[in-house]
């Protein structure tokens, strides 16, 4: 983690070196509610950074909207329109999609698919083990979660790997390792009603049409179809939102579960004890509900939120302004002392564990949160169940980006199991 | 102040004294309720602080519509009296309430 309590948090640059743990500790301690001006030119925000705000904000969609954006990107309203997902809605329209989409990814529903994300799982490590030393991130992690949620959605298993590529292209604009249109190097005015300003919004948009197209003459018995089937009202996606889902599902479902992955194998090459703890657990062993949770907690792929205030608001002895952007840190949230004991410790048998890697509390609690513990917990078991030890080889790479965190390359050798 | 009483799944009960405005499920984590995770953090958005609300001493607004779903959504067979308990909330003419924890 960076050290320098002083970092810009605008920077996309600044993440490279880790998360800024100094800088947001400082702000949680000294200015919870501070204002922090863009240093490519956008209009400034609030940047909220203790737990028990983020938690109080996060639940008032009536003051603290989502409706003009979740990033920090500044969207004219024709773009906004363009691009919008439920994400970028309030209640109670985002409810009415919400409703639609959560049938597919409801406890129950995701429960059922264990069996099948272990077959992946294990055909993911036994191929990634056929060399004891590899990049965990690639070969495992950015393997796993979007064969997962192409077999939930319904898309062919071979469009998978052109999907991760896609999904990277979205939602790691701001890393040359992901995209030729790095967001803040070049103009990208030309995809200004794409998903995330990105040309491969353009390709998802198409294949996303030609997965509608062909559910709409056939029922597939499956995701895709579950959503275009009316609600009890009669009411349909669109076609515009049924294709903005579908980026928000490559893109999400793509890499906040990687990146959670990542984090966890990062821990268990440097702390051989959580290692230990974790060896030769049964699958159904309580210590992997708490050790996925407190995986997560330490993850928390997605920095942070954008809300925009619709009203005055009155937080530390400063005024929110009506119009003013407002970031909801949810990284520092989870590792705000004010809650968590020893927030820097990976404790895999914390309980209670109320982090908010998932944006808990709020009406935008992530809709994959079920899937994304699932895949965390059974490629850890299978991981762990074929290896003795684990070490890291060389230095992490982080994402630089300031809105998804994440590790983007760990080599790491493993003595396999006899 | 309103009485809550959290039935455990093992029989044994737990009773606290309730402010106005916070709801059952902030309360039985805070005090370490057996059976109560609340995974979405209160946003009615799983069922894993379900109880079934075994008795009410003055006025409890019914489900919405919304925790209606959800219940419907992630319970095999919901009671007539299932609630999700981050949608209870402690009020003014609430006296008391006892709840029974159940499966999420």
């Amino acid at each position: 983690m960076n050290q320098d309590a002083y970092v810009d948090i605008t920077s996309h640059d600044t993440f490279t070196s880790g998360f800024p743990s100094a800088t947001f500790k400082r702000l949680r301690d000294e200015d919870p509610c501070a204002w922090v001006e863009e240093s490519d030119g956008g209009k400034g925000f609030w940047a909220i950074t203790r737990y028990e705000d983020i938690k109080e904000l996060n639940r008032q969609p009536h003051i603290f909207s989502s409706a003009k954006g979740i990033r920090l990107e500044e969207q004219t309203e024709e773009e906004y329109m363009a691009r919008r997902t439920f994400q970028e809605t309030d209640p109670p329209e985002h409810t009415r999609q919400r409703m639609i989409l959560h049938r597919a990814f409801s406890q129950k529903m995701i429960a059922k698919y264990e069996d099948l994300v272990r077959e992946l799982a294990i055909d993911v490590c036994e191929t990634a083990l056929q060399n004891n030393e590899i990049d965990v991130v690639k070969q495992i992690a950015r393997k796993l979660p979007m064969r997962m949620l192409g077999r939930v959605l319904g898309t062919p298993d071979e469009d998978g790997a052109w999907l991760v590529d896609k999904g990277d292209e979205l939602i790691a604009n701001s890393d040359p390792d992901f995209t030729n249109h790095v967001i803040d190097k070049v103009n990208t005015d030309e995809y200004r009603f794409m998903p995330f300003r990105s040309p491969a919004g353009k390709e998802i948009y198409d294949y996303a049409k030609q997965q509608m197209v062909q559910r709409l003459h056939t029922n597939m018995d499956d995701v895709l179809s579950l959503l275009l089937e009316p609600n009890k009202d009669g009411e349909r996606l669109s076609e515009l939102e049924f294709k903005n889902f579908f980026a928000l599902a490559v893109a999400a479902g793509n890499d906040t579960t990687r990146y959670s992955l990542a984090m966890s194998m990062y821990h268990l090459c440097n702390q051989p004890q959580l290692f230990a703890q974790l060896k030769d657990k049964a699958n159904d062993d309580p210590i992997w509900d708490t050790a996925v949770e407190e995986f997560i907690r330490y993850a928390a792929p997605t920095l942070h939120f954008r809300r925009t205030a619709l009203a005055d608001y009155e937080l530390h002895g400063k005024t929110i302004k009506a119009g003013d952007k407002v970031l909801l840190w949810f990284t520092s949230g989870n590792f705000d002392e004010r809650q968590f004991e020893s927030p820097e410790t990976v404790n895999i048998t914390r309980s209670p564990n109320q982090h908010m890697a998932f944006g808990q509390g709020g009406p935008h609690a992530c809709l994959g949160m079920w899937l994304a513990r699932l895949e965390v917990r059974v490629t850890l078991q299978e991981l762990i169940r074929r290896v003795d030890a684990m070490q890291q080889l060389a230095p992490e790479k982080y994402l630089r980006s300031n809105f998804i965190r994440g590790i983007k390359s760990l080599m790491v050798g493993f003595k396999l199991a006899a | 102040m309103t009485q809550v009483t959290f039935t455990q799944t093992d029989g044994t009960q737990i009773t606290v004294e309730a402010n106005n405005n916070e709801h059952l499920m902030k309360l039985a984590l805070e005090n370490g309720v057996e059976g109560i995770t609340g995974a979405c953090g209160g946003s009615c958005m799983c069922a894993t602080c379900h109880v079934s609300v075994d008795h009410v001493s003055g006025n409890l607004a019914g489900p919405g519509e919304m925790e209606e779903e959800i219940l419907d959504m992630e319970i095999d067979n919901p009671l007539a009296t299932s609630r999700l308990c981050c949608q209870i909330f402690v009020a003014n003419d609430l006296n008391a309430i006892k709840v029974t924890v159940q499966e999420g």
